[in-house]
């Protein structure tokens, strides 16, 4: 059902890719999708927010610690993963610089059950602070696939404006992976605007270094590029 | 004890009907009449939320135009406006017994007054001390002299006996708060929610701070939107988000139940086409029951019924509301207890982007917009049982 085209998307992104080896970084480029809103207005339609899980991890080197309980620590320490345990936030005492200096250390934290009920307690509001309160892991469910469930979340939101980016993946990446990452993340977007592809304006695909203008359009009403319309 | 009688005799006639109807009809659900529809501006504007006053003999409605105008749940008799917010108005509630005239509104201007609603008169205000969008606010403390908001993304304390600011908690939440409340039976923890997914309870007894009285945090992980409190001694939460999941949780241990794809369980439920979205969760003390009230973009609502416990399921929809809105439905008033207790007066109202205050009967009679004597005669016909719920319309 999506009105987003295979071919224009497989096209962007290895337009992108050929842009970005004229001129090599020394870092891996990220992967932007840039929507941009139409018919919606800020101050009384719902709000466009949240979180998104995509097929493929878009930041792999996304640094993620476990606070766990015994055997969650034991895991962790088999995989290779981050970990502290109840004892070591004790002694970080609530001190908040101690505890901005940890949030600052990892991009995200997971936490056992028996600890995450814990952490206001031991450590304050400071990862509420740092935006990075930790995710709740069973022993249920696998911790390796927990830590790339993690990885693989992103975030958006739009604010005052009718534009906004998300990540959705990187150069490194194959391109199929970005490819199927672009896509789930279009049309989850869509499918959560009232109007769906109505209230999309433009749909562009960039990558961290690459020229604004050189950004790929996918879609773009006025212009009528790419566009197919079904239905 | 009589009223409790009536709705228990109720509750089984209309289940004996709804099965009835089920043997007779695939479709299983009760569709609801619509009794009339209200036009409540001329413009493009939307109706955000419907809230009553807490006798039943007003409903106070906001809308985009930064007004609210206040209306009798009964007849719609319009009754005149609160003018004076400029900008957006994000909550409003009845929320003072001592002065049942007073509703108060919180809006992106920064601050939250209070209009006497015999004379649509401003009486108070308070500020948020800078340009601070105010989206929620609530009333309660262990004193009951507590007045909480959600500012941006800090929550404001004041005691709003003297008008004095006693807390702002600034470090719990990095993105805007959206819900704060005051959990009912427990009037000094403080709950709230915002668009960083996280939801915070806060004990609000003593000299406030959030070092020490920050008790417990849920990570929803992602934007959150509304949430409210159901069950015995309220001790669980029903969580909406913006990218529409629905989240049960028990907020004393921590526990969720999760669905992540509500909106596709719902859509898979009925034949209306999609849900797509979600206004609000309904749930019935007698029946120990929950429902997520669902829509489509094209304006028909349904009440699903949400299995929380054992298995986890969203069951076909026991109530339609169908043909009375063209839009985003945005708030609903439920004026009966529990959707399944038809064929007593008016079920409730609903508001949405269409402007459209529509009013619906428990009577299912499709033709009802028609015959709207008949429909007005079986409210009268029944005010003991009316009365009888609105003392604990959730």
């Amino acid at each position: 059902m999506s009105k987003l085209q295979s071919e224009a998307l497989k096209e962007a992104i290895t337009q992108i890719r050929t842009n970005a080896e004229t001129k090599k970084r020394k870092f891996t480029e990220t992967v932007e999708l840039q929507i941009g809103l139409k018919n919606y207005d800020p101050q009384k339609d719902k709000r466009f927010s949240g979180s998104v899980r995509l097929p493929h991890i878009p930041r792999p080197k996304m640094r993620v610690c476990m606070l766990g309980d015994a055997q969650h620590v034991e895991e962790a320490e088999k995989m290779g993963l981050a970990y502290m345990d109840v004892e070591s936030l004790k002694k970080l005492n609530k001190n908040k610089k101690l505890v901005k200096k940890l949030a600052k250390k990892y991009h995200a934290f997971l936490a056992s059950e028996a600890v995450i009920k814990q952490i206001p307690r031991l450590l304050g509001p400071g990862l509420n602070k740092a935006g990075k309160f930790p995710t709740l892991v069973s022993h249920q469910e696998s911790l390796e696939a927990k830590v790339n469930e993690t990885k693989a979340m992103v975030k958006f939101q739009l604010k005052k404006v009718l534009c906004m980016g998300v990540a959705v993946g990187n150069l490194a990446m194959e391109e199929k992976q970005i490819f199927q990452n672009v896509q789930l993340s279009v049309n989850f977007l869509v499918s959560l605007l009232k109007k769906n592809w109505q209230n999309v304006r433009s749909l562009n695909l960039k990558s961290t270094m690459g020229k604004q203008s050189e950004s790929t359009k996918l879609r773009h009403f006025s212009r009528g590029f790419h566009v197919v319309e079904e239905q | 004890m009589e009223a409790m009688d009536m709705d228990v005799e109720e509750k089984s006639q209309s289940q004996s009907q709804s099965q009835s109807q089920s043997q007779s009809n695939p479709n299983s659900f009760k569709r609801f009449g619509l009794k009339n529809s209200i036009q409540t501006n001329f413009g493009d504007d939307y109706i955000f939320q419907i809230v009553p006053k807490n006798d039943w003999t007003a409903m106070a409605v906001s809308l985009s135009t930064n007004a609210v105008k206040l209306y009798s749940p009964v007849t719609g008799q319009y009754y005149g406006e609160c003018k004076g917010h400029s900008a957006t108005i994000n909550h409003i509630s009845f929320s003072d017994p001592s002065s049942p005239h007073v509703l108060h509104s919180c809006s992106s201007d920064g601050t939250i007054r209070a209009w006497d609603t015999r004379t649509f008169q401003q009486v108070s205000s308070f500020c948020s001390g800078s340009s601070d969008e105010i989206f929620s606010f609530s009333f309660g403390g262990s004193a009951n002299n507590l007045l909480a908001a959600g500012c941006n993304s800090q929550i404001l304390l004041w005691d709003w006996r003297n008008d004095k600011q006693v807390a702002c908690l600034e470090d719990s939440h990095v993105e805007d708060v959206t819900q704060v409340h005051f959990i009912p039976d427990h009037q000094s923890k403080l709950l709230s929610a915002s668009v960083d997914g996280l939801i915070c309870i806060f004990d609000t007894n003593g000299d406030i701070n959030e070092d020490d009285h920050l008790e417990s945090v849920l990570n929803v992980g992602t934007s959150i939107g509304k949430v409210g409190f159901f069950g015995e001694t309220y001790k669980k939460l029903w969580c909406l988000t913006h990218i529409e999941t629905l989240s049960i949780w028990d907020w004393k241990d921590t526990t969720e139940t999760n669905f992540q794809d509500a909106r596709s369980l719902a859509s898979d439920s009925w034949n209306l086409g999609d849900v797509d979205y979600f206004v609000d969760c309904h749930y019935s003390r007698e029946a120990e029951r929950l429902w997520v009230i669902g829509g489509t973009t094209t304006g028909t609502l349904g009440y699903f019924p949400v299995s929380y416990t054992g298995t986890r399921a969203i069951g076909s929809p026991e109530a339609v509301l169908g043909g009375g809105h063209t839009g985003v439905v945005r708030s609903v008033l439920p004026m009966s207890s529990m959707p399944g207790a038809q064929g007593h007066g008016i079920f409730g109202w609903t508001g949405g982007e269409d402007g459209r205050l529509s009013c619906w009967l428990s009577d299912g009679s499709p033709d009802t917009i028609n015959r709207w004597w008949v429909s007005s005669e079986l409210v009268l016909r029944s005010p003991k049982i009316l009365k009888s719920k609105r003392h604990s319309p959730y």
